[in-house]
């Protein structure tokens, strides 16, 4: 092993099998720059795990015991009644859900088809799924952060729920970039996964939609709905959105310089068409290595008006697994969608942070931009 | 009189059992702290975040289908409320050092140190003062695994499961978390 090896696999740390582990601390026995390296590495991990932590407040429980005593009871009745009703309501909403997803289908059938086969967009029909109370309010009105203010007295049990306001929520907001990857591919400076990479601006941005080079928005679920339903049914399908058409290569483009924008490594879902024409070789190459290349993507890139907006955007990251709670969230919790994305006021939003956190869902939000009451985003999945 | 196990505690919460759910508090809130005293480097953020994340455990754990282990689960809460603060300080444009002279001395500055000598606890204080400061100006997302896994020492799978990603994401970010912090404390060298 030579020390460009050895300083690659030290950046490689957590990753390292025993064995490569051994070939690391042979190598460092026999170079005193490479040993030097390793030890300071190790003195920070070991610093790292002494780090002291204060003892925690002595009152901890009795504050937790006062704030769960403040808790109205019928917020009590409620929160059991949401948790259970959950658990019944999810089975009986999903055979609703597909009997109506089965009716969508037939009757869309050729449309469907045409969208499948169709190169522009990636052919994937995204759902959603509305849940309101019979006065066509959310169920789960209440935040769990916030002691309502009324007392509800008699809370009905949370059956089936009379749909009467089903909303249109793409379970994934439009993908701009996908049919221009390959223009932008060829275009932007590529990303140098080896000897050229270039050196790191300075960051402060929280991980970013993948912009560059040639990565479109990152979506787990590519929407191409058909129609909206005409019936207030559980499932509707969002309405295609418009991909607007992508300037040329010799477009003026907007320099961002010292660029504070970080792409991050994820899992992204790269439409085939963007894949086949977005290599910069002729070898094909499989889904998980063209993922690698675009994921470390760091660095000053040249970018349009609209990858800049892209790029400023509010991100909730989310895992794929998650999509259909969190839709089902943002239901209850009155966050809307657009043809851009998704928005909620600003008590809407944190409403649905905490339905999040009730659910122990796991989320990263990004928030790049505020604008007055609303807050604006796209879902993202990891 | 035996003690309950985690699950007998979990199910008699179900039911709105105080005493089980104390049980729990009393068998977890260290934890819960060390993390959120890890994310957030505040010890009143701290306490806060971590009363937010018991009474969040309290009001949804008759949802709690044990899917996932409880500790998960509520790490996973945990990580959650600790990245709301910051998204909120973020907002006010606060920023947070344990070196904030706020008239009154958190106690945090009075933790002992072991060091036999003076001047190595000295040095043994700068630097745990220096890499505090370091995972502080790291992401969200890489003071996030940092905490979870050097902090708290979760194994890889644990943090996985937390955050809900793969455990070669976990690893990923971990290495570029670490390689981060080494290049931040690449100038202070000398005190390691």
């Amino acid at each position: 092993m030579d020390c460009c090896e050895f300083n690659r696999m030290l950046d490689n740390y957590a990753g390292l099998t025993d064995a490569e582990l051994s070939e690391l601390e042979k190598h460092a026995a026999e170079c005193e720059a490479c040993r030097g390296e390793l030890e300071f590495f190790r003195s920070i991990m070991a610093v790292t795990a002494q780090i002291p932590v204060p003892e925690p407040p002595l009152d901890l429980i009795d504050k937790v015991n006062s704030r769960i005593d403040r808790i109205p009871a019928a917020t009590r009745r409620l929160d059991s009644l949401k948790n259970g009703a959950r658990a019944h309501i999810r089975p009986i909403m999903t055979i609703a859900a597909c009997l109506t997803v089965g009716l969508v289908v037939g009757l869309n059938h050729q449309a469907i088809r045409d969208r499948l086969t169709d190169n522009s967009t990636d052919g994937v029909i995204s759902t959603s799924v509305s849940v309101t109370d019979s006065d066509g309010k959310d169920i789960d009105e209440y935040s769990i952060n916030e002691v309502p203010e009324t007392v509800v007295e008699d809370p009905q049990p949370v059956a089936v729920p009379e749909q009467k306001q089903p909303a249109a929520l793409p379970v994934i907001p439009k993908l701009p970039a996908a049919t221009a990857a390959p223009a932008k591919a060829t275009a932007k400076p590529a990303f140098k996964p080896s000897a050229e990479r270039v050196t790191l601006p300075v960051i402060t941005q929280a991980p970013a939609v993948p912009a560059a080079p040639a990565a479109p928005a990152v979506q787990s679920k590519p929407a191409v709905p058909a129609q909206p339903a005409a019936a207030p049914a559980t499932i509707t399908a969002s309405s295609p959105t418009a991909e607007p058409e992508k300037a040329a290569a010799e477009s003026e483009r907007d320099t961002i310089m010292n660029s504070r924008y970080r792409i991050a490594r994820g899992n992204y879902h790269i439409p085939e068409t963007a894949m086949a024409t977005a290599e910069p070789t002729a070898a094909p190459k499989s889904a998980e290595v063209v993922k690698e290349e675009y994921q470390i993507a760091m660095g000053t890139y040249e970018v349009t008006e609209e990858e800049k907006a892209e790029l400023l955007q509010n991100k909730l990251i989310v895992s794929e697994a998650d999509i259909k709670e969190i839709v089902d969230c943002m239901n209850k919790s009155r966050v809307r969608g657009t043809t851009t994305g998704y928005v909620a006021s600003s008590s809407a939003f944190a409403n649905f942070l905490s339905m999040l956190d009730a659910k122990g869902i796991y989320y990263n939000f990004i928030q790049n931009t505020s604008g007055g009451g609303e807050i604006k985003f796209v879902l993202l999945a990891n | 009189m035996r003690r309950l196990t985690d699950r007998e505690m979990i199910a008699r919460c179900k039911k709105g059992d105080r005493e089980a759910f104390n049980g729990l508090m009393e068998a977890y809130h260290k934890q819960v702290f060390n993390i959120s005293y890890g994310m957030l480097s505040d010890y009143e953020d701290a306490s806060d975040a971590a009363q937010e994340v018991f009474v969040k455990v309290w009001r949804s754990i008759s949802g709690f289908k044990g899917e996932s282990s409880f500790t998960t689960w509520l790490y996973r809460i945990c990580a959650n409320v600790c990245n709301d603060i910051l998204r909120k300080r973020q907002r006010r444009g606060m920023t947070v050092s344990l070196d904030a002279d706020d008239g009154e001395k958190s106690p945090a500055a009075e933790l002992p140190s072991d060091a036999p000598t003076p001047e190595e606890s000295l040095e043994a204080d700068e630097r745990q003062r220096l890499v505090r400061e370091a995972i502080d100006s790291l992401s969200d997302e890489f003071r996030t695994v940092i905490v979870l896994s050097d902090l708290q020492q979760l194994s890889y799978e644990e943090v996985a499961n937390v955050l809900k990603i793969p455990t070669g994401t976990v690893k990923s970010r971990l290495n570029r978390a670490r390689n981060a912090l080494r290049k931040k404390l690449s100038d202070k060298r000398e005190l390691f």
